[in-house]
């Protein structure tokens, strides 16, 4: 580099010292803006529930659920929310017939989707209630159908409970490196449901 | 006795020591710093230009011999293209800089610090810290601000510190005119890193569409670039307020900011995306900036001359 005439005077190190002052100014206002586009929600309401999903999102309501939303922006497989209603045995315990009816839910996905892994099914508290909870992993073979890609590894949870006298699963699906981060804000939607 | 030195070089400097502002001046350094240095403006109007005619030759290449690269050789393609704008900058640079040639060392070192900003900082903090591709385009509102405050920033900060912290101190940076030649050198390396991360990010791309993507983000960053150079060329040798060389970050951010927003919105038609428009975008950019920067640097060079006079 070249020979350094290195003085500078009061004025250029406080003019410096400006520069990285708006810079940082406008960084913390760009991270606000970050953090309060991620937090707005939108809501939707269908057979009596009624769900806050980020703003961005897209809604399919032809999808046979009562709600399905997914991410366009997360990549190749869209981070997708699901909201179902099944009915269940009421003359077993509670958490005997959800871990059965995510067992069911289980059976079915293995032959629609490929190479399904289920993990576990295990008993948990969502919503202030017990609840079970199933994860498991498959792979998406044709992601994009529109042009040809990599098959993605996805990786899913499913929540199934009781409120209302109905039985509810709450369903997150991600591509498995958006996982660990999709998981903390669909917390978030799932605590955040509305249910008559 | 306050001591009289140089602003430039650092000299004792007499008692009649030539003065711009507050500052003192040898003369050989006075008479350098209202340099007009025609030949710098020529080589961006014929950067524009080449780029263009770039563009047209590969899209003409393109209809002639179709070609079907896949793989690694498309891969190799994307980046060879990605090297050519800075490529023809330099050399237009060059030939018409042979009166006073700026060292090509140092320009290159700064293109290189710029391309090193970009990988380091500019492309894992916009991906990575800020995630802007999550969140940007939930609502024009915040598309436009994000664009400004997120990505503007960012870019034009890092290209302004390529300079500011390197050559800016040293006694090569002697002419008003230096801010934007070292600057913009600085833009063109941040392009070419930009350009090349998209490339290999998409593992190689169509050739056409990629180099209109190539030429666009070219002659944006260059520009933008060229606007904090002009504040740092001032600053360096005028004794401007301190809010100056702030002002020129944020111009050249908004701008930024203004042009990421505007040009992903003219591209997208429909579901379809149409990229000549972004080009004719950058192109009209870039003249205006360069226009602008010339009869600005023209004009700050006429009043030191006519200030001159008058002592």
């Amino acid at each position: 580099m070249a020979e350094t005439a290195n003085k500078v005077s009061r004025r250029d190190r406080w003019a410096d010292w400006a520069v990285v002052g708006v810079v940082v100014a406008a960084l913390l206002l760009g991270w606000a803006l970050k953090v309060s586009a991620e937090n707005k929600t939108l809501s939707y309401s269908n057979e009596g529930i009624t769900v806050h999903y980020p703003d961005g999102w897209l809604l399919d309501e032809k999808a046979g659920y009562i709600v399905k939303v997914s991410d366009p922006s997360s990549g190749l497989f869209r981070t997708t929310y699901i909201v179902q209603m099944e009915a269940i045995d009421a003359s077993t315990a509670e958490t005997t017939a959800l871990t059965n009816l995510l067992n069911n839910v289980s059976l079915s996905r293995a032959q629609a989707v490929t190479a399904y892994k289920l993990f576990q099914v295990n008993q948990v508290q969502v919503r202030g209630k017990s609840a079970a909870k199933a994860t498991y992993v498959y792979v998406e073979e044709k992601p994009n159908p529109f042009r040809e890609t990599v098959p993605v590894v996805v990786e899913g949870v499913d929540y199934a409970f009781v409120e209302g006298g109905k039985a509810y699963i709450f369903t997150l699906l991600a591509a498995e490196p958006n996982f660990a981060a999709a998981e903390k804000q669909f917390m978030s939607f799932l605590n955040s449901a509305e249910i008559r | 006795m306050e001591q009289r030195i140089c602003c430039v070089c650092h000299t004792l400097v007499g008692e009649d020591a030539r003065m711009l502002g507050d500052r003192y001046y040898c003369e050989e350094h006075y008479a350098k710093v209202t340099s007009e240095r025609k030949g710098i403006w020529q080589s961006g109007i014929a950067e524009i230009v080449a780029v263009l005619l770039f563009v047209a030759l590969i899209e003409v290449i393109i209809s002639l011999v179709k070609p079907t690269l896949t793989g690694t050789p498309l891969l190799l393609t994307g980046i060879a293209m990605t090297l050519i704008p800075a490529a023809i900058w330099m050399v237009f640079f060059y030939r018409q800089d042979r009166l006073e040639p700026e060292p090509k060392v140092y320009v290159l070192e700064i293109f290189l610090l710029g391309a090193l900003l970009a990988s380091a900082l500019g492309i894992p903090l916009l991906r990575d810290i800020f995630r802007v591709q999550d969140w940007l385009g939930r609502s024009t509102l915040i598309n436009v601000l994000g664009s400004i405050l997120v990505i503007g920033f960012v870019q034009e900060f890092l290209k302004y510190a390529a300079v500011r912290y390197s050559i800016y101190l040293s006694t090569e940076f002697d002419e008003r005119v230096d801010g934007v030649v070292y600057a913009t050198a600085a833009g063109l390396g941040f392009a070419t890193m930009l350009n090349i991360n998209y490339v290999a990010s998409n593992a190689g791309v169509d050739l056409r569409m990629g180099m209109i993507r190539i030429a666009v983000t070219t002659l944006a960053q260059a520009s933008f670039a060229g606007i904090s150079g002009y504040f740092l060329g001032r600053a360096k040798f005028e004794e401007e307020p301190v809010w100056w060389l702030p002002l020129g970050v944020t111009i050249a951010a908004v701008l930024n900011g203004l042009f990421t927003f505007v040009r992903g919105e003219i591209t997208r038609v429909g579901l379809t995306v149409n990229p000549w428009n972004g080009l004719i975008l950058a192109t009209v950019v870039a003249v205006l900036t360069f226009a602008a920067l010339y009869y600005l640097m023209r004009r700050a060079n006429k009043l030191t001359l006519a200030q001159a006079r008058g002592a």
